[in-house]
């Protein structure tokens, strides 16, 4: 009771110095994109690793601290992603960053890790493929999860080429996120002797309102076999539009940023008003399984999760005509952030420092974190998954490609 | 609207016109140049700065940190696009949207194999659809690891330049539009003035110069107020009017004078002639004679006089004679001597007598040395007896009845009014029936034709002889119309009397 006494009477004095944040709690700092056209993503990133945080945070925290989530928005933009960056680390010295959202934002603030090395900042599971932060001289301060846009775009590749598509065209936006897909396309085909047909891009930040007809009949003009599409949903959804309503029907495959269900959602809302099918022939590669396979023991609990907290987006972004998803790829892939993220603070003792973070991420070997791929890190290996899935549309849900064979020239 | 500031501001426009032009091409020249220099000396620096700062990362690393390094640049005003090349000649990052542009595609087929370089280039590059840029590409390590080129768009340059010149036009508009009211206001200050004066001008020659001047003339502030040559002008023109009223005026009274004196001259004429007998035949109950006489003065009074009259029932007296001089002094003279030749004349005195004593009297205080020549003959109607003095008069021709003229004999007389004492003689013809006497003064031989001829004694002559059977009035008519048929319209010079007598008995 004596030390219950203390506990409280500490915990009243830290609670007047600070109102949000207890002394205990381990904070998080998160840069990305809550307002703008690709807002979907940051917000049910958040959404997805909240779920699984505050379920935790609710049955007392990890080692007895509860993990804080400190929120800042870039709108998907490397400038105020920069900004954001220096003042989580610097002002509100935050344990470690996690849940950055982009290539754009990302690539521009892997310096500022390596400037900050001295204080052990490190960039936990950010929302990108790209290969910058997978690479040295950055790799060292960037634990990723999920598998790179090389792998996606070369699973991509490689079964577009099985079934004979051997013309692929990119579509992609005009920054290091479209370069990046671009360039993992470019190396799969290199593989095979093969080059990019054609190429047309879009600028970041271009709505699902616009026209991308352009874009569309350039690609066409190279006559491709099939087009990887690299951008966010607004824009890869418009181009879709565009290439269905000119009578353009050759497979086009997105890989996992373009936030599957956001894009899902545009086209079958425009599809209900012009009653035409815009989601044939659409691919999506994933990185993490779907959250409708209910063998996995960790979509049961994210799927239950989900339904018990429902956490609200970030307070202070996000206008109220926000409508949050159910599930999402992009929030199970949040979520499995977060349950690798607290997997690998309990692994940290009981006042965790930045300088043993490292140590922490680097022991977990062959990790079981219940949707059936091993996850493992150590010094030479940042990126904790490789496995990249394969979804198509069919009654307006993302279901596993089990077969190529049906998009076979 | 005044014609001199239509012409001025015709002149204006085209000036402007001028200036804006010129200036709009110098300076839009100028802002071009050093654009395009600062152009690709801003395209070089960031060309350059990626091409040096990238050799690394492109050996080593993936397209998107590439990528995110030339997006940095795209933000910068006037970079248009960016890319790098590798060493195979692919672009392996780039800025454009929707997608390359074959004319960049192309700028790599045209160079040269591969080779070592140093230098940045420079070319200017129309993409279609685009519009123009300046494409500088620098070299990353010499070219072994590819190129990067940044594209600067030249329409910034236009822009630019538009917004100069359009700006530098908009101030010489306001200057312009300045000046046309500067202008405006001046040359109004100046045409004003003249549009008056021309006005003022136009209404002189309807003015009535007669009066005297009524108000100060309309264009006297002009005057006053202008020191230039309006000023002066206008002086000049209120001068010239005044000068003008003045001798107007003047020429009026000279007029109304000259009026006055002609019909004082006409009154004296018709007084002049009223003391000649004019009533032909004068004694119509006398048949034993016939007498005729005309005067024709050349002006309104003249010296030329004649008379006749009946002593007693058989003296006829005629006379005739010549003042020296014209107008009017001549007529009082002639007025004078006539009467004086009447009042001296008494019954049975002969004519040199009568001479001598209208002489004297003449003489008397004769100041302005005025004299007359007459000649005086008394006819004896019953006789025929003549007996004459001449007092320095042309000679009278005696026309006998059977044809031939002959001049009268002289009595040597000299004419009166000269000298007081001196002594005329009589002499004495005696005429048959239808003989005749012609008198006459010198205005008669002296007649002018156009050439200044003279008429002459002969022509006379020579006329009587062929009229000498006409009765007298037939004589002096066709005389005075021979003088004038000769004269031919000349202006007739001196007064032209005429006496003829013819005795009947």
């Amino acid at each position: 009771m004596r030390s219950i006494h203390i506990y409280s009477l500490c915990l009243f004095l830290l609670l007047s110095f600070s109102s949000r944040i207890y002394a205990n709690d381990i904070v998080v700092g998160m840069s990305a994109a809550f307002t703008g056209p690709s807002k979907n993503l940051g917000i049910e990133l958040y959404r997805g690793a909240m779920t699984y945080i505050g379920h935790i945070n609710q049955r007392g925290g990890v080692n007895g601290r509860k993990i804080e989530v400190k929120t800042y928005d870039d709108g998907y933009n490397p400038v105020p992603a920069i900004e954001n960056t220096i003042k989580l680390i610097e002002k509100d010295k935050v344990f470690l960053l996690f849940g950055y959202v982009g290539t754009p934002t990302v690539t521009r603030i892997l310096p500022l890790l390596k400037i900050n090395s001295n204080r052990f900042a490190y960039l936990f599971f950010p929302f990108t493929g790209a290969q910058p932060q997978r690479e040295p001289p950055y790799d060292e301060f960037v634990f990723n999860l999920r598998a790179s846009y090389r792998e996606e775009t070369e699973g991509l590749v490689d079964n577009f080429v099985r079934v004979g598509r051997n013309q692929i065209a990119v579509f992609y936006q005009a920054d290091a996120y479209g370069r990046s897909g671009w360039d993992g396309v470019r190396r799969a085909l290199a593989k095979y002797g093969l080059s990019i047909v054609g190429e047309a891009t879009y600028h970041r930040g271009t709505d699902y309102s616009e026209s991308l007809n352009q874009q569309v009949d350039i690609l066409r003009k190279a006559n491709p076999d099939a087009v990887i599409s690299i951008g966010a949903y607004a824009a890869c959804a418009a181009f879709i539009r565009d290439a269905r309503d000119a009578g353009w029907n050759i497979p086009i495959a997105n890989v996992s940023f373009v936030g599957s269900e956001s894009l899902l959602d545009l086209l079958v809302k425009s599809g209900q008003k012009t009653r035409r099918d815009y989601t044939v022939n659409l691919i999506n590669s994933q990185v993490v399984p779907s959250y409708e396979d209910i063998s996995l023991p960790t979509v049961r609990e994210y799927r239950e999760l989900t339904d018990k907290y429902n956490p609200m987006p970030p307070s202070g972004f996000v206008s109220k005509e926000y409508k949050p998803m159910k599930y999402s790829f992009v929030g199970f892939e949040g979520y499995i952030n977060a349950k690798l993220l607290v997997e690998i603070l309990r692994r940290m003792d009981h006042n965790p420092s930045r300088a043993h973070i490292k140590r922490a991420v680097e022991s977990i070997k062959d990790y079981n974190i219940g949707i059936n791929a091993p996850i493992s890190f150590g010094p030479d290996r940042h990126q904790g998954l490789d496995k990249v899935y394969f979804t198509t549309v069919e009654d307006g849900r993302f279901i596993p490609i089990n077969n190529w064979k049906r998009w076979e020239k | 609207m005044s014609k001199l500031f239509k012409r001025t501001l015709i002149i204006m426009i085209v000036l402007f016109g001028i200036i804006a032009n010129a200036t709009s091409v110098l300076s839009g020249w100028n802002l071009y140049r050093k654009l395009t220099e600062e152009f690709k000396s801003k395209g070089t620096a960031i060309s350059r700065s990626i091409a040096d700062s990238s050799v690394e990362i492109i050996l080593n690393r993936d397209a998107s940190t590439i990528q995110a390094i030339i997006d940095q640049f795209i933000g910068i005003k006037d970079v248009s696009y960016v890319f790098v090349v590798d060493p195979q000649r692919e672009i392996i990052s780039h800025t454009f949207v929707p997608t390359i542009p074959e004319e960049i595609l192309r700028i790599h087929d045209n160079l040269p194999a591969q080779g070592f370089r140093e230098d940045t280039e420079i070319r200017d590059l129309h993409i279609e659809g685009l519009g123009d840029f300046i494409d500088i590409s620098s070299p990353i390590l010499a070219g072994v690891a590819g190129y990067v080129h940044v594209g600067m768009d030249k329409s910034a340059i236009k822009e630019t330049i538009w917004t100069a010149v359009i700006r530098q036009q908009g101030l010489i508009l306001i200057i312009f539009l300045i000046s046309i009211i500067l202008a405006y206001v001046f040359i109004n200050r100046i045409s004003q003035p003249l549009k008056s004066l021309t006005g003022h001008a136009k209404k002189l020659a309807s003015s009535d110069f007669s009066t005297p001047e009524s108000a100060p003339s309309d264009i006297e502030p002009l005057a006053k107020k202008s020191r230039d040559e309006i000023g002066e002008l206008a002086e000049s023109f209120i001068y010239m009017e005044r000068e003008l009223r003045k001798s107007i005026q003047n020429l009026t009274e000279t007029t109304a004078a000259k009026e006055r004196i002609e019909s004082e001259l006409k009154i004296a004429h018709d007084i002049q002639m009223g003391i000649l007998p004019k009533i032909f035949p004068p004694f119509p109950d006398r048949p034993e004679f016939d007498i005729f006489a005309i005067i024709e003065p050349a002006k309104e009074v003249g010296g030329d006089f004649y008379d006749f009259f009946l002593m007693d029932d058989d003296h006829l007296y005629f006379v005739i004679g010549d003042v020296s001089g014209k107008g009017v002094p001549a007529s009082l003279f002639m007025a004078v001597t006539k009467t004086l030749i009447k009042a001296k004349t008494v019954r049975d005195m002969p004519p040199d007598e009568i001479l001598a004593r209208v002489n004297r009297e003449l003489c008397v205080d004769n100041d302005s040395s005025m004299f007359v020549t007459i000649f005086l003959g008394v006819l004896n109607t019953r006789t025929g007896e003549v007996f004459y003095s001449n007092g320095g008069h042309n000679l009278p021709f005696i026309l006998y009845r059977h044809g031939g003229v002959e001049a009268i004999d002289n009595t040597g007389g000299m004419a009166l009014g000269i000298i007081e004492d001196v002594e005329y003689q009589t002499k004495k013809i005696t005429l048959e029936k239808g003989d005749g006497l012609f008198l006459y003064t010198d205005g008669v031989t002296e007649a002018m034709d156009r050439e200044g001829n003279l008429f002459s004694d002969d022509r006379l002559k020579e006329f009587l002889e062929r009229a000498n059977s006409f009765t007298p009035a037939g004589i002096i008519q066709g005389a005075v119309s021979e003088i004038k048929n000769f004269s031919s319209g000349a202006i007739q010079a001196d007064d032209i009397t005429i006496l003829a007598i013819k005795y009947m008995q």
